[in-house]
């Protein structure tokens, strides 16, 4: 049960205040969980909600100005953020920027990936329902490619309806709703709220749009929602998340095939799951490990892990009464054409992990669940030393080595600003504090709901 | 029924939707044959929780005299709104009573308008209402019928409550199996309990009385919320 922050009891000013604290870099810039762990579409979405309502709580009784608001990044929290405005304040003026040429760059055509609202919130109770249930963009499980389908469709409609209300505005993106892709330069001058960018204005085709001619410009906003999302790969050599790949498809033809995961985190760990279960997908497994009782047992579950001695989950999980069952029908599923080696060092040379210390790590209970029950079935094998050692070893190919090191969260926000010297202990404070919540903390029934 | 403090909608899932409209559209089939009224309404509520408060939300479109409209579809309410509140707390079935005379009816209907702020005229509301909780294992109120219509006396009759609370009943019992043997790809996924949010109540109180007839009951379902997964 997640805690109430702020007190229930609170005004909605002081809810407001409260909420947006944890998102403030400096007066007028906002920085929406490019900086937090444990990244999900889902848990991006409520951030961006919980955002703009407060920012719109504070904005009606000019606590803050709240006239001219920029996004900068249209993934899903800044497309989540700007939908947000659009259904809740029809008189403020939104610039949306993306890097990229199109919008919900990273999930566009990701076929591989699944994606689901709350699994990672497992086993917290609702947390397997299929539907995110947000007002704003609201969507289902499915392939990214699908969720992105979903996203963008939505945010149409937004669109739509906010020029459907201004009909002076002749029925086309206008100065209240400016959207540029393909931006490749932009910087912001926090200090004075002014950005100074290049990109492609874009022009509307039905619910979606398109970078039309390119233009330059510098211009004051009273608000500025820094919405990255999930950044680069610390590496830029390795391919990122979302683009496809194959690690989840049988081997058509010739002997089984070592592959190395290198990493300790939820990337790591699904790669892993892909590579060796037989037709894995996060939110079945539960269904194929648990069966009808899936219910019952998490409730067991969760009854285990909310003790109140905080025991290691190195230790709850070995004491798991259900255990034995479960790895048994895992066993049955594990794939017989790949052969799997877990680099857990990751990036560090100096990392010493251990299955204990891997169940430790800040992952998703879900993904340490199945790490720790493929350990039990020596589904893989973990191993310590250096990446490259056992590249050669193993004889694995450049396409058998995949590598899941996270994102460059940091250097990805600092890189939009002129003025970094003054910023970036207050970034390196707000990544260590982690305190932009998840939970729904904006009032029911705020915002304009568009099935 | 004014919900000012929560002006739009939250989503509720199609398939929870497609689960109560079935029924919701069986108790106005009953209920049309015997009332012409163009304002007849039947719809269910659920009761919704968001981190910690509970609201009641309208689960479906009205069905009745029409069918409509989808902007209702999700409304949230306090726990404590109109007839729907009494019967939220008190965990009984709630009806307008039978009056011998319609002028006494609009006698304590103009009382009970004005005594919980209402701003429009005993004409332009409902003369009859009902809300039939749908209890859970614990005893707690899961879901709500309501119906209104404009019709005089027509909830007074203890035989039309009698069948649309039986036919709760098989409601209820087709759920319980449902919960224990779910569809594949459609099941109930839990909803958090949590603490009621309250204003203050706004249930015509001169005009309502409480049924000493059980309401139907889930023995399994403690929170309605059905959502369909893919494959």
């Amino acid at each position: 049960m997640s805690k109430m922050f702020p007190p229930a009891a609170a005004t909605d000013q002081e809810r407001a205040r409260h909420i947006v604290a944890p998102y403030r870099l400096v007066p007028g810039v906002y920085v929406l969980g490019c900086l937090e762990k444990g990244v999900t579409v889902y848990r991006q979405q409520v951030r961006a909600h919980n955002l703009v309502w407060a920012l719109s709580e504070l904005a009606r009784s000019n606590a803050v100005p709240f006239k001219r608001v920029a996004i900068i990044g249209g993934g899903i929290a800044g497309l989540t953020a700007t939908a947000c405005l659009l259904s809740h304040l029809n008189e403020v003026r939104i610039t949306l920027f993306e890097r990229r040429l199109d919008l919900c760059p990273r999930q566009q055509g990701s076929d591989h990936r699944w994606l689901h609202p709350r699994i990672y919130d497992w086993p917290r109770l609702g947390s397997r329902a299929p539907e995110a249930s947000l007002p704003v963009l609201n969507w289902s499980e499915g392939r990214a490619s699908d969720v992105a389908r979903q996203m963008l469709e939505k945010f149409g409609a937004y669109c739509r309806l906010r020029l459907s209300e201004n009909p002076t505005h002749g029925g086309e993106i206008n100065n209240d709703l400016r959207l540029y892709l393909g931006v490749n330069y932009l910087r912001v001058n926090s200090a004075t709220g002014i950005i100074e960018w290049s990109g492609r204005r874009t022009v509307r085709e039905g619910s979606f749009f398109r970078a039309g001619t390119g233009e330059g410009s510098k211009e004051h906003f009273d608000a500025i929602i820094v919405a990255a999302g999930f950044g680069e790969e610390q590496d830029s050599s390795i391919p990122s998340y979302w683009r496809n790949d194959q690690l989840g498809q049988p081997i058509l033809a010739g002997a089984p095939r070592t592959y190395v995961v290198s990493g300790y985190g939820d990337g790591a760990i699904i790669d892993l799951c892909r590579l060796a279960i037989e037709r894995f997908r996060q939110d079945t497994i539960l269904y194929e490990l648990f069966d009808k009782n899936i219910d019952v047992q998490e409730d067991v579950l969760r009854a285990e892990l909310d003790e109140p001695n905080g025991r290691p989950l190195y230790e709850v999980l070995s004491n798991f009464k259900l255990l034995e069952p479960l790895q048994l029908k895992l066993n049955k599923r594990l794939r017989k054409d790949v052969k799997v080696i877990l680099h857990a060092a990751g990036r560090s040379r100096s990392k010493n992990n251990s299955m204990e210390t891997l169940l430790a790590y800040r992952s998703s209970f879900l993904n340490k669940f199945l790490l720790y029950l493929l350990h039990r079935c020596d589904a893989f094998t973990l191993s310590l030393n250096s990446l490259t050692g056992i590249i050669k070893e193993h004889r694995a190919r450049p396409d058998q080595v995949v590598r899941r090191y996270g994102t460059k969260q940091l250097p990805n926000v600092l890189d939009l600003f002129s003025n970094q010297g003054v910023l970036k202990p207050l970034l390196i404070s707000m990544k260590e504090r982690q305190g932009q919540q998840t939970d729904l903390l904006w009032k029911p029934g705020s915002f304009r709901h568009i099935r | 029924m004014s919900n000012v403090d929560f002006p739009h909608p939250e989503p509720v899932s199609v398939a929870s939707q497609l689960a109560v409209l079935p029924f919701v559209a069986a108790v106005s089939g009953l209920l049309r044959p015997e009332n012409d009224d163009p304002a007849l309404r039947v719809t269910m509520h659920r009761l919704m929780v968001r981190e910690g408060r509970g609201y009641l939300q309208q689960m479906c479109f009205y069905l009745g005299g029409a069918i409509g409209p989808e902007r209702h579809v999700g409304r949230i309410f306090h726990v404590t709104e109109g007839i729907m509140g009494k019967a939220f707390a008190t965990r009984h079935i709630l009806r307008t009573k039978h009056y011998d005379v319609i002028e006494d009816m609009v006698r304590d209907l103009e009382l009970d308008m004005k005594e919980t702020g209402e701003t429009r005229r005993p004409t332009d509301v409902g003369h009859s209402y009902l809300a039939v909780p749908f209890l859970g294992p614990h005893d707690q109120a899961v879901m709500i019928l309501y119906a209104d219509t404009k019709r005089f006396n027509f909830f007074g009759d203890d035989a039309r409550i009698h069948r649309i609370k039986a036919m709760g009943d098989g409601f209820c019992r087709l759920f319980d199996h449902l919960q224990e043997n779910p569809f594949p790809e459609l099941r109930n996924f839990p909803l958090h309990a949590g603490d009621p949010s309250k204003a203050a109540p706004t249930v015509y109180r001169r005009l309502q009385e409480e049924l000493d007839l059980p309401p139907p009951r889930f023995q399994k379902i403690s929170s309605f919320n059905f959502e369909a997964s893919v494959a």
